[in-house]
């Protein structure tokens, strides 16, 4: 009973997230930025590591680092807020 | 269009005593195809950096023109740049962006090299080859003429190109504010980790041509200036570095390289700028502080964007970087961008730097995606029928320049441009198109070399 009740959770959870992304881009579409930013917890990361085609056995090259290298975004929301 | 023999470019449909380009010169599959001969197969190309191999066995597969090299470390610690086709049947021999091995094997039929380019391995070499291959005349296509300036490796594949530092010319000055420390001592860059790579549909001569010195498209950036995305909070860039300049438009036509930078005035005192950070305004006034004790006349000189003929462009300090715009046929451009920064620059300045150049550039930097903006769509309105018709307007400052520029008592080389007043000229554009149709007319470096005759005027 107590797997049944867990998969029924879980499909409610994905059914919240999945509405949650539909909203955000309901707002995004009708250019409602600000009140897309304040969907945004203010310590959001939003990171994009850069991909290379590398050799197998070297997958620890196959992205740039964290914290480290450049990557395609590094950024907080005080970024996002400027975009 | 075709051009066929020498002195059809020059003046036809590069006319730049009148300010005057042809489209064709952007949009002609004809001439981009001798392009690749004439330009590509001949000019000292920026190949990549040397920290990209530290260790033997390291490579880091690079590009010049439309072509595929190889640029690694040998097990002598020795640096080679080869051809990436397989001398058996053309296939890439290697298909990774970088790593470290101690053979690149073919993968089609297995043939391998040592990373000195020799052939070591051919599969059946006792039985199909009957061991009568001569191995050592099928080793890679190396480059033969490499140089590593203060890290920075470039290569020609022109044998009789004259070497790398009178390819340069007295342009080492401007150059060497992207390659040297920022407090002035000889070398000293790194550049971090990740190369950003993207296309953009536009000939590569753009962005080129921008980064020589479009002061003029600052309106193309306007929304990044007012959020404000500089190391002082504001702007895209830190302008109080530069407070009180001159700022100059600085060409060599002779040699097709240029940039615009700014000229402190003799008696400027050291400035507050890159003010975000504590640690970062501290280690910018360190290092003006020992640069100007080094040199108080060259501590004066602030670089600016500036393009390395054909298709090497940097921006010296905000943000640091050079840009290789790769020829991906007529219609398209592949756009490199390695960061640099000062190796002794203390950890957190050089995270701060990091952020800022991200945001900054990049198909997704705030300040890198106007400029793709521009060339592409610049590039699509001239590829018609009618629109090829017209030649695009060079005329901003023409003849307002002079090859013996000097004040409070610093004298500069190259055709400067005093633009302070009139905020924008196509001086720089003009000297890198009257070099790129030499180019396109000369036959050899005999003609090319042309400075050594004394030319040098607009
Ligand atoms: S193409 Fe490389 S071994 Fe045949
Ligand atoms: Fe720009």
């Amino acid at each position: 009973m107590a797997s049944s009740d867990q998969a029924i959770a879980r499909l409610l959870l994905k059914d919240e997230v999945e509405r949650f992304l539909f909203a955000e881009a309901e707002l995004l579409d009708d250019r409602q930025y600000e009140e897309w930013l304040a969907l945004l917890d203010d310590d959001i990361r939003y990171w994009m590591p850069m991909r290379r085609n590398v050799k197998f056995g070297e997958l620890e090259r196959e992205f740039t680092r964290e914290g480290q290298d450049i990557n395609w975004f590094d950024e907080g929301k005080d970024t996002l807020m400027r975009r | 269009m075709v051009v066929t023999s020498r002195d059809e470019v020059t003046g036809k449909l590069v006319d730049v005593d009148h300010g005057l380009i042809s489209r064709e010169v952007f949009v002609s599959g004809d001439i981009y195809q001798q392009e690749q001969e004439q330009v590509f197969a001949r000019a000292w190309l920026f190949i990549g950096h040397e920290a990209q191999i530290p260790k033997p066995g390291d490579y880091f597969v690079s590009s010049m023109g439309e072509e595929s090299v190889i640029l690694c470390r040998d097990r002598e610690s020795e640096v080679h740049a080869f051809l990436n086709s397989c001398m058996h049947r053309g296939m890439k021999v290697c298909r990774y962006d970088e790593g470290n091995t101690p053979v690149f094997t073919c993968p089609y039929h297995g043939w391998s090299f040592a990373t000195d380019g020799k052939l070591v391995g051919v599969p059946y070499f006792k039985d199909a080859y009957h061991q009568e291959l001569d191995k050592s005349k099928w080793g890679l296509i190396e480059v033969p003429q490499m140089y590593n300036y203060k890290g920075g490796i470039w290569a020609t594949w022109d044998k009789s190109a004259p070497p790398f530092l009178d390819y340069i010319g007295g342009f080492k000055l401007y150059l060497d504010l992207l390659m040297d420390s920022w407090d002035g001592s000889d070398s000293g860059t790194e550049v971090f980790g990740g190369v950003e790579k993207w296309l953009v549909p536009s000939n590569w001569k753009f962005p080129a041509e921008n980064f020589i010195g479009d002061r003029y498209h600052n309106i193309s950036h306007r929304s990044v200036d007012m959020v404000g995305i500089g190391p002082s909070g504001t702007g895209r860039r830190d302008t109080n570095e530069r407070a009180g300049s001159r700022l100059l438009d600085v060409s060599f036509p002779e040699r097709g390289h240029g940039t615009v930078m700014a000229l402190r005035p003799g008696d400027a005192a050291i400035p507050n700028a890159y003010q975000d950070l504590p640690i970062l305004a501290e280690y910018f006034r360190h290092c003006e502080e020992e640069k100007k004790r080094k040199d108080a006349q060259l501590w004066r000189l602030l670089g600016g964007p500036g393009t390395v003929f054909p298709n090497m462009s940097y921006l010296p300090r905000q943000p640091r970087s050079i840009a290789v715009w790769h020829p991906r046929g007529v219609n398209q451009t592949e756009v490199w961008r390695w960061f640099l920064v000062d190796t002794k620059a203390p950890q957190e300045v050089k995270d701060y730097l990091r952020h800022y150049y991200i945001r900054y550039s990049g198909p997704g930097g705030l300040t890198e995606q106007d400029d793709m903006e521009n060339w592409n769509y610049a590039h699509s309105a001239s590829r018609g029928v009618i629109a090829r018709r017209y030649a695009y307007n060079y005329e901003m400052g023409l003849g307002y320049g002079t090859p013996n520029y000097e004040n409070d008592g610093l004298k500069l080389p190259g055709l400067i441009l005093d633009s302070t007043e009139a905020k924008a000229a196509e001086q720089n554009q003009r000297g890198f198109y009257r070099r790129w149709a030499e180019f396109m007319d000369a036959e050899d470096w005999g003609i090319l070399a042309n400075w050594r005759n004394g030319s040098g005027h607009e």
